[in-house]
């Protein structure tokens, strides 16, 4: 029998674990991913639910325990299978852009996370369970634990590319099906019967997958809507859903000088997740792009030498092959996005693609460059701070001065940025890069930095020395033959400025100028959102919100001036607050039934382990995304290696000599080890970024083995511990921990906005010396 | 009495309750219509009383979805199916102003949506062109229109990128959905001295107008209108 929990165990963490990675690929691409995992979150509280009902009827659930493992294995494989069939419908009527419209969006809203957290709550609670029943083995059944959830992360990737997303809840309610068939016994006619009845609705829904219903606001739905359209090419992957859609009147031509007289051909259109990415190169692309600002830096110079960065469609690849490039070469991350690219621009002529996250890349590279291009910055017409929370690490200072060392002497850097209002995209972008010339110690910042206008953009260009005469006729020339402005350009006048697109809010200009003339701090102080130059630790570029014009936000949403909200940060705030009255009450609802002795302590110390926990991991993805050159592996890979090795802790905190080790030493020295990485990580991965990915897969597994190991003792020993003192608060201690996880997801990206990456592991590490405080003797 | 004639004799008995009932609502909405316009569009700074005017005649419930009739004169957008809104008021009575509509102007109107901007520039105007890609949209936009007794306004279901041609030039085009940029064709249709008025945002959230003006020389310019304020934040 204990076996048979042991592998009941590893399959249902298997299943919670893949179900929520295939949960926010689902919702990612049938909505926005910030309410994916806002989602999701609250229903990961299913695992704190569990703990307070396990601490209310303990004695009664436990009497019971037979019966219910199976009833609740099958239980949670039955609604992870039917979790997206039942809430498509409701999601189809759902929309995050409506909440501001509509209040019955948000008991939609509500709904559909109570239904996704009706699995969570039946595999936890069966977990839970098993925990209190078996306390005495809690080491061996805690690896168990672990060691599922890292086989689910390392699963569902592979899985990712192989089956269709409506499918993968399906295949992750499998493994709590199998779990529910190990305990399943003859005599008990009615988990039989579930056990059979989930089958067929899993057998069903396997052959049958549901059709995933995407917000009629995607822009995929929109393009669908024209006459005509079609999906040309559908492929899936961890890095989403990428769409080519055609239909005779997608026009694409973003950015085209008004000047522009000729006829613009209908183009495929490439989206990832329902969101457009931009037309593939045709024939037609170069004689378009020939009027957009991009290309300005052709007309200064040749361009032999051209990187192109998160090269996406390939757009800008196909121009400047166009435009007589030698060497191209181009960087994206996403695997089938650049095939496809790759394929598109071949009549071209020869690039050079490589699969990597961009910074990884510019860390190893050796080359230079005549022109380095980087994507556009926001969106088109803002998007209301939906992307607030992404980590751009492209946009950092470190960033900039990567490709400020990677140009020829000649060379320059290419940004186009869609213009906003307020604007905050610009004026961030104008700081960063002077930011980054000023700490290379450029002595006239003003003559490397060219900006142009056109109606709807602003596209920077920064030259490694500085601009000559030639350089500078070059771009009025350019300017006023496709009727763009300059904006910023050494000796221009004011009339110059705004000759085709006038201004109505002329502060913008004076602000830009403050920022280049890098005397910026007042400006900054002052300015109603953060402008301040992003960083490596708080790489949020598109995070202007400030905390203490909140309040204010709030009396303009009433006024139905969302526009200046930025949505993002705030569904993090919504989140942590939501999540933080519901553990609240999750955890005070049992109180009155414990006895009295240490509720304190536990509640410190397993809320504390719950949140060094994840502080370190969000921490450590951060720093192995860049390390790895790819987030999808860095998150699965560090996940599932520091599951692993905590796994492995678990185990031997029951087993052999290192058993002896008690909760107060184990988290102490967690303590010391995550405040020492805080300081050596990031100088040992900088330094060893450009070795073979088997070298730094080792450096990666050296650095990391011993805190993972050490992380995985704290929790089974505390609760073994515990059992001896007070067994009722078991169950309590496990739904604090899972409530305190839950917490600290938001709380992790508050932090890094806040305070950056360095300041959350040093905050793990005080986590867990909380926790040795707390810890009983 | 058969059962039929019973049912006509209930019918009739509640008819006038009907009537009643229906001119309740009729008058409601009147009342939500002028305060709209007094507290959303006046006070906002609109000013041109022509378009006051308009935007206190047309009956803008009737031209949402009826799940969302109660709050046609809300300060908001709404959706209207296909992925596409009925613009919040302010905006359509501020694109209306932008334009300059002279009673002599001929207006064309890329995105007919769900009628209501059309029927607004109906009222100020000689006549309106409008176009709708989605079949949908510009099939019950032209039943609509019909039915509430607009003579001067031309729906065609196409393209909005080639405009229409046919009744080009215009002293004023708008352009209802935001667009990444400005067809050529469009620019081509435009009179010299002509206004074009173009959105620019997602969806729900409008956030600046721009105006793109041809002068006699046939030159074009663009200049972009806060219409959506920038409220500075005040601080300490």
């Amino acid at each position: 029998m204990r076996a048979r929990l042991h592998w009941c165990l590893w399959l249902v963490s298997i299943a919670l674990v893949g179900f929520q990675l295939a949960l926010m690929q689902i919702l990612s691409i049938v909505q926005w991913h910030h309410f994916a995992g806002m989602t999701i979150s609250v229903a990961l509280l299913g695992f704190g639910c569990s703990g307070t009902v396990l601490a209310l009827g303990r004695s009664w659930l436990l009497r019971r325990i037979e019966f219910l493992l199976p009833m609740l294995f099958c239980l949670c494989a039955l609604f992870i299978s039917l979790s997206v069939p039942l809430t498509q419908g409701l999601f189809g009527g759902f929309d995050v852009y409506m909440l501001v419209v509509d209040s019955r969006q948000f008991w939609l809203l509500l709904l559909c996370q109570l239904l996704f957290l009706l699995p969570m709550f039946c595999g936890a609670l069966a977990i839970g369970l098993i925990f209190v029943s078996e306390v005495q083995n809690i080491s061996s059944l805690y690896f168990a634990n672990l060691l599922g959830s890292a086989c689910g992360g390392l699963l569902l990737l592979p899985a990712m590319w192989l089956v269709a997303p409506a499918t993968l809840p399906s295949i992750c309610a499998l493994f709590a099906l199998m779990a529910g068939l190990l305990l399943v016994k003859r005599a008990s006619h009615l988990s039989l019967l579930l056990a059979v009845l989930t089958s067929g609705v899993i057998t069903v829904l396997l052959v049958s997958p549901p059709t995933l219903q995407l917000s009629q606001y995607k822009g995929v739905s929109q393009a669908l809507t024209l006459p005509g359209a079609r999906i040309e090419i559908e492929r899936f992957s961890p890095w989403g859903l990428l769409q080519v859609l055609s239909a005779p009147s997608l026009r694409p031509a973003p950015d085209l000088s008004l000047g522009f007289r000729g006829s613009v051909p209908a183009q495929a259109v490439v989206f990832n997740n329902g969101e457009q990415l931009g037309p593939l190169p045709g024939s037609a692309t170069s004689r378009l792009l020939d009027f957009t600002p991009g290309a300005l830096p052709y007309h200064m110079a040749p361009r032999k030498q051209v990187l192109v960065l998160q090269a996406g469609n390939a757009l800008g690849v196909a121009h400047a092959l166009q435009q007589g490039a030698d060497k191209l070469i181009a960087v994206e991350p996403n695997r089938d996005l650049a095939r496809l690219a790759e394929q598109s621009v071949e009549p071209f002529g020869a690039s050079e693609w490589h699969i990597l996250e961009p910074r990884a890349f510019l860390a190893a590279n050796r080359q230079n460059f005549d022109l380095i291009m980087l994507p556009d910055v926001g969106s088109f017409g803002g998007n209301a701070g939906i992307g607030a929370m992404a980590q751009q690490y492209l946009l950092t200072t470190e960033a900039m001065a990567s490709m400020w060392h990677s140009l020829t002497e000649e060379g320059v850097i290419l940004i186009t940025a869609w213009l906003d209002s307020p604007p905050r995209n610009s004026l961030r972008l104008a700081e960063t890069l002077i930011s980054m010339l000023r700490s290379e110690q450029v002595e006239h910042p003003a003559m490397h930095l060219v900006a142009i206008r056109n109606w709807g953009s602003i596209t920077f260009l920064l030259k490694r020395s500085p601009l000559t005469a030639a350089d500078i006729a070059a771009v009025r020339a350019f300017c006023t033959a496709l009727q763009f402005d300059p904006t910023l350009l050494p000796g221009l006048s004011s009339q110059e400025r705004i000759r085709h697109h006038q201004l109505e809010d002329k502060t913008w200009l004076e602000n830009l100028d403050t920022i280049v003339s890098g005397d910026s701090r007042e400006l900054l102080a002052d300015y109603p959102f953060r402008l301040q130059a992003t960083t490596d630790d708080r790489p949020f570029f598109s995070q202007f919100l400030r905390w203490q014009n909140l309040p204010e936000l709030g009396g303009l949403v009433h006024q139905r001036s969302l526009p200046l909200l930025e949505l993002g940060y705030v569904v993090e705030l919504v989140t942590f607050v939501q999540l933080t009255l519901a553990a609240l009450i999750l955890i005070l609802l049992p109180l009155g039934t414990l006895d009295s002795g240490g509720k304190t302590s536990t509640l410190v110390y397993f809320g504390a382990l719950g949140l060094g926990y994840m502080f370190f991991e969000i921490a450590l993805l951060h720093q192995l995304i860049f390390y790895f050159g790819q987030p999808v592996f860095a998150a699965a890979g560090a996940i599932s290696i520091l599951l692993l090795f905590s796994g492995l802790g678990s185990y031997f905190s029951g087993h052999g000599r290192m058993a002896t080790l008690r909760p107060r030493q184990a988290t102490l020295l967690i303590a010391l080890l995550l405040a020492t990485l805080a300081f050596v990580l990031p100088v040992a991965l900088s330094h060893t970024i450009s070795l073979e990915m088997p070298a730094r897969v080792t450096i990666c597994l050296l650095l990391l083995a011993l805190p993972s190991t050490l992380m995985g003792f704290p929790f089974p020993t505390g609760l073994r511990s515990l059992a001896q003192s007070s067994r009722q608060q078991v169950p309590w201690a496990w739904g604090i921990n899972g409530c305190l996880s839950v917490i600290a997801t938001p709380l992790a990206a508050i932090v890094a906005v806040e305070a950056g990456f360095y300041r959350l592991m040093l905050l793990a590490a005080l986590a867990y010396a909380t926790a040795a405080v707390a810890a009983r003797r | 009495m058969s059962t039929s004639g019973l049912r006509i004799f209930v019918l009739a008995a509640f008819l006038p309750h009907l009537a009643v009932s229906a001119g309740q609502e009729e008058a409601t909405h009147t009342g939500a219509r002028e305060n709209m316009v007094h507290t959303q569009i006046e006070q906002r700074g609109i000013a041109d009383k022509s378009v006051l005017e308009a935007m206190s005649t047309v009956p803008r419930h009737r031209f949402v979805p009826k799940a969302y009739r109660d709050r046609a004169y809300q300060d908001s957008p709404l959706p209207i199916g296909h992925g596409q809104t009925i613009s919040q008021p302010y905006i359509v009575a501020a694109m209306t102003e932008l334009v300059r509509p002279a009673a002599s102007s001929k207006v064309l109107e890329i995105g007919t949506g769900s009628g209501y901007q059309a029927a607004i520039l109906a009222g100020l105007v000689d006549h309106v062109y409008t176009v709708e890609i989605v079949e949908a949209l510009a099939d019950s936009a032209r039943q609509l229109l019909q039915q509430e007794g607009y003579d001067n306004i031309s729906v065609r279901e196409g393209d909005g990128y080639f405009g229409w041609e046919q009744y080009a030039p215009y002293d004023a085009i708008i352009v209802t959905a935001a667009a990444q940029y400005i067809p050529p064709p469009l620019l081509e249709q435009l009179k010299p001295g002509g206004r074009m008025i173009i959105p620019v945002g997602s969806p729900f959230f409008v956030q600046r107008l721009m105006l793109v003006e041809k002068d006699t020389d046939g030159d074009i310019s663009s200049r972009s209108v806060m219409s959506v304020r920038f409220v500075p934040f005040t601080r300490e």
